[in-house]
């Protein structure tokens, strides 16, 4: 059984969820019955005392404002379903607990904030996984994305041949020291971030390779989502493709996939047998064995704002903070930074079902850049910085979001590659996460 | 008044009739009939004993998230011409009761009051009911202001829920607590007219009726306030903490004694008990001074601040205590808006807050220390010197709600209540589960209270139930004689349990708890019988399974 698999699930169980077809059953007054037994109520869940801190801090929660939207408003629906729950009858799962779980950006904000410790994100994830399982989970609108990585090995929907279309004129080959992992928001939405970090990768004396049109996605967003055999199925791929490789060390710009492989393969029980390490970390690197040879600062003040993933969920804080500092003439921090850092509002699927509140949560790291007097934010998450525009545009706001990637390679002097680079292909609005 | 929302209820899961009307005249998405959605607005901080739904129904009819002052005024038209009760709430982080439905009706959750605005030139801030204070203070610190004072729930609660429960909380012993901080608000009253009370800008301390304060600390039963003006100081130069160790709860008591009648004037002054030490050392977190702790925070101009830390100083070592590193004082600080973290050891926390004599503190203390003992649970004690002449206790006790027998430990938290009264200090709320108190604390003012709610609120649909008349669901008074005959008993009953369950402790000997009075000197001698029997030394407050 795989370790993401709920503990409160017999292997058999499991099996008979994954094999079977679950149709969700609508209940007559309203919400779906869940036959898969529920994981059962942690004891850590006990100790909420209801203090609000999660709630407060809560992007999603502070959106919707309905206790079934806080994390202490799902506690007390789970326990009630975990106390409910028989073996032939089911549950009623309620549309209010359904549409709860799905109303988390997975940012982690909640478990660092709360009171008592509790690892709240752990728990929400844990839950998709048993709402999948009984067919009562995801939300409808994530059923294209769902199809999309299933089809296309992406969520954009779009076509496998497209996927190394950014690479096209770079003569990228496909083994080498370093294996390049473009990731998808990458590869189909911010192409040149994937161009310029090759450019950068090479300027540092790398001999960069890449997966060509066969690079998979590398499961987040599925396994986030709590759809075990979509992400089982892409992890072995990524697994097995990445050994084909056979490079020493794995970069990514994507906290994405370096969260997913650093925290979610080892516990599936997936091994890719070489170090990962996000780009910001390789530069930092670089950065302190001096080989990063910064021409021109940038002039001006750039803020750096600290990805979910990134910064909360793989403890990655002051590479980038240093990288982007030796870039730029002036480096600030936002009010909330690090461990406090706002969620951008993209991540756990919420864009893709919740669109609108995924751009007005973006909307408060905008006021956040704009109150600390910088026009330009400076992330390395693709997610981020297409969400953070997005909500930019919206409020008219003005705000300039880049790559981190785009900063060091103007700063170190590198020629902008137009030639052959394909031409930015706009995010489609409700896929992109 | 109430009764007519009552009946309609009774019939579960269909909606009463007025709930559709009112969800019909609101804009879409204010108004809440999910069943799943009002079972979650049954509650607060205080876990609700499955037996107190006997004498209340908790469970609102309706949820309302107002946006805007005005949709409150609309929702309080509307209840007084339905005769519907409606329970203004924050956050619900208190554990009085005071934002539970007594019988149904409306609650209103005024999170959706959330604007925040700071005024240089009157060095104010407006806030929203419903602003969380730490948003309230982040804002203020980024304009180069900062809050007087602000809850010790800062992250979670709100501006509303802190002024109607009267707050005295972090900043309060150089401040002092919300009313200090109230310039003006604006409160809808149960006509439904909303109104400013208080002056904007300019200090609000005469012409008219100083209405303001009626409202505060009023637990939502005379208006729903919507928006406050607070006043703001200037950022302090220099900020330093400073944690002081303690060989024992006296020396810790005479240390706060000689803080309070010195000329030293720190921002904030929070002490813990050995019980409470010993919690966190349950943790897995480094106590280096389990007899007691002092941590203070000093803010200012930097020379200042500096004499005052140095002078406080002296006064730990004259009190017998030992300075903590400035690295332990910081780590102290950072941890002052997470005392209930010990929560994790129950699960459940129950727990109260009193205000007792400052002078007194070291005796209550004890006798908390004692009332915890005699029911064999674990428990501590986390305390704010709220001024001078006033100490802020707040005694807990780790239970496990999953077990029968914890029903019997709500007794508990009445006996700390009673505590305090016979020190001459009073319950730090009221809401739902002190209002039978109210004649003792109050005798004769309470008609006169009464008198200003029957003026106010004629229909009584402002939060009924709380506060100056303790009701059940049957509308009928809790007369305080059953209702404090009744937690004596189930008091006494778990503590008979205790008994049964065998404690065994290992704790560190407080002295806390070596007062000359001889029931003290008892419970030191069947704790050093417990010592002898505990098998495992290393354990702490362990009590064993029940058989």
């Amino acid at each position: 059984m795989s370790s993401l698999q709920s503990a409160g699930t017999t292997p058999k169980e499991a099996k008979a969820a994954k094999e079977a077809t679950v149709s969700p059953r609508k209940a007559a007054d309203g919400g779906k019955v869940a036959m898969v037994r529920p994981p059962p109520f942690a004891d850590e869940l006990w100790a909420c005392i209801h203090c609000n801190y999660c709630s407060a801090e809560c992007p999603t929660a502070r959106e919707v404002g309905w206790e079934s939207a806080t994390p202490r408003g799902k506690i007390r629906m789970f326990k009630d379903l975990v106390e409910a729950w028989r073996p032939k009858r089911g549950v009623t799962v309620p549309d209010a607990f359904i549409r709860g779980v799905y109303e988390c950006t997975s940012c982690g904000r909640c478990s660092v904030v709360c009171h008592v410790d509790i690892d709240y994100l752990a728990h929400n994830e844990e839950w998709r996984r048993w709402l999948a399982r009984s067919g009562c989970g995801p939300m409808k609108d994530h059923e294209v994305l769902v199809r999309s990585l299933a089809n296309y090995r992406n969520p954009y929907m779009s076509p496998r041949r497209d996927r190394a279309r950014w690479a096209e004129g770079l003569d990228l080959p496909t083994k080498g020291d370093i294996l390049y992992f473009a990731g998808c928001s990458d590869s189909y939405v911010h192409p040149d971030v994937a161009r310029r970090t090759v450019a950068v990768l090479r300027a540092l004396g790398h001999d960069v390779a890449y997966m060509g049109v066969d690079e998979p996605c590398c499961g987040s967003t599925a396994c986030r989502l709590g759809l075990e055999g979509p992400f089982e199925d892409l992890a072995r791929d990524v697994v097995a493709r990445v050994r084909e490789v056979g490079a020493g060390t794995i970069v990514t710009a994507c906290p994405g996939c370096s969260s997913a492989f650093r925290e979610y393969y080892p516990k599936a029980g997936y091994d890719l047998g070489i170090p990962v390490l996000h780009l910001t970390e390789l530069l930092d690197k670089a950065l302190a064995s001096g080989k990063v040879e910064v021409k021109d600062r940038l002039p001006g003040s750039y803020a750096w704002y600290d990805p979910c993933h990134l910064g909360r969920i793989d403890d990655v804080f002051e590479p980038p903070r240093r990288v982007l500092a030796a870039c730029v003439e002036e480096m600030v921090d936002l009010a909330r930074n690090r461990r406090e850092s706002l969620c951008c509002g993209s991540g756990g699927g919420l864009k893709t079902a919740f669109p609108d509140q995924a751009t007005s949560i973006g909307g408060r790291v905008v006021d956040l850049a704009l109150d600390a007097g910088v026009n330009t934010l400076v992330t390395a998450c693709p997610w981020c910085e297409t969400n953070i525009g997005d909500a930019s545009a919206a409020e008219n706001a003005g705000l300039e979001v880049v790559d981190l990637i785009d900063v060091v390679f103007r700063a170190m002097g590198l020629k902008t590659d137009t030639e052959g680079t394909p031409r930015r292909r706009k995010a489609p609005g409700r896929l992109s996460l | 008044m109430a009764d007519r929302a009552s009946k309609e209820t009774t019939r579960r899961g269909s909606p009463p009739k007025w709930a559709r009307q009112l969800e019909r005249r609101m804009d879409s998405g204010l108004v809440s009939l999910d069943p799943a959605e009002l079972g979650l607005y049954d509650r607060d901080a205080a876990p609700l004993p499955a037996s107190a739904k006997w004498a209340f129904n908790p469970r609102p009819d309706a949820v309302v998230r107002p946006r805007t002052a005005d949709q409150v005024r609309k929702v309080v038209r509307f209840a007084v011409k339905a005769g519907v009760p409606i329970v203004p709430r924050g956050a619900a982080t208190w554990g009085f009761g005071g934002a539970v439905p007594v019988n149904g009706g409306i609650v209103f959750d005024l999170q959706g009051l959330s604007g925040i605005q700071v005024d240089r030139d009157t060095m104010t801030v407006t806030a929203g009911a419903g602003a969380i204070w730490r948003d309230v203070a982040d804002l203020a610190h980024r304009r180069g202001f900062m809050l007087p004072a602000y809850p010790t729930s800062a992250p979670g609660s709100t501006v509303g829920g802190w002024i109607n429960t009267g707050g005295m909380g972090v900043g309060a012993f150089k401040y002092g607590g919300i009313d200090k901080q109230v310039r003006s608000m604006r409160v809808v009253l149960p006509n439904g007219e909303l109104v400013r009370l208080g002056f904007d800008r300019v200090i609000p301390n005469s012409s008219g009726y100083d209405l303001k304060s009626l409202v505060i600390g009023s637990e939502g039963t005379l208006g729903v306030v919507t928006e406050a003006t607070l006043e703001l100081v200037p950022a302090p130069e220099s900020t330093r903490p400073l944690a002081a160790g303690f060989p024992s709860g006296k020396e810790l008591g005479d240390f706060v004694q000689l803080l309070a009648r010195s000329r030293v004037l720190p921002f904030h002054v929070s002490f813990y008990d050995p019980a409470h030490l010993s919690n966190l050392e349950r943790l897995g977190e480094v106590v280096p001074y389990g007899g007691g702790l002092v941590s203070m925070m000093f803010e200012g101009y930097s020379s200042v601040v500096d004499w005052e830390w140095e002078a406080a100083a002296e006064l730990v070592k004259k009190a017998g205590g030992e300075v903590a590193t400035e690295e332990y004082a910081m780590t102290s600080w950072d941890d002052h808006l997470f005392d209930l973290r010990v929560a994790r050891n129950g699960p459940t926390l129950l727990m109260n807050e009193v205000f007792v004599p400052l002078s007194r503190t070291t005796e209550v203390m004890a006798g908390m220390t004692r009332i915890i003992e005699a029911h064999g649970v674990p428990g501590g004690i986390v305390g704010t010197a709220a001024s001078r002449s006033t100490a802020s206790l707040m005694p807990y006790a780790l239970v496990d709600e999953r077990k029968w027998s914890t029903f019997f430990a709500y007794g508990l938290v009445d006996e700390f209540a009673q505590l305090s009264l016979d020190m001459g200090g009073r319950p730090a709320g009221v809401g739902l589960w002190m209002a039978y108190q109210m004649p003792d604390l109050h005798s004769g003012a309470l008609d006169a209270m009464r008198a200003v709610k029957q003026a106010l609120d004629p229909k009584n649909i402002m939060n009924p139930g709380k506060l100056v008349h303790a009701v059940s669901k049957f509308d009928l008074a809790i007369p305080a004689g059953v209702m404090s005959m009744g937690t004596k008993t189930i008091s006494m009953v778990h503590a008979l349990l205790a008994d049964e369950r065998k404690v065994k402790r290992s704790t560190p000997t407080s002295t806390a708890t070596k007062t000359s009075n001889d029931e003290a000197e008892m419970v030191e001698e069947e704790r050093a019988e417990d010592l002898e029997d505990a098998p495992d030394p290393g354990a702490v407050n362990k009590v064993e399974k029940e058989g």
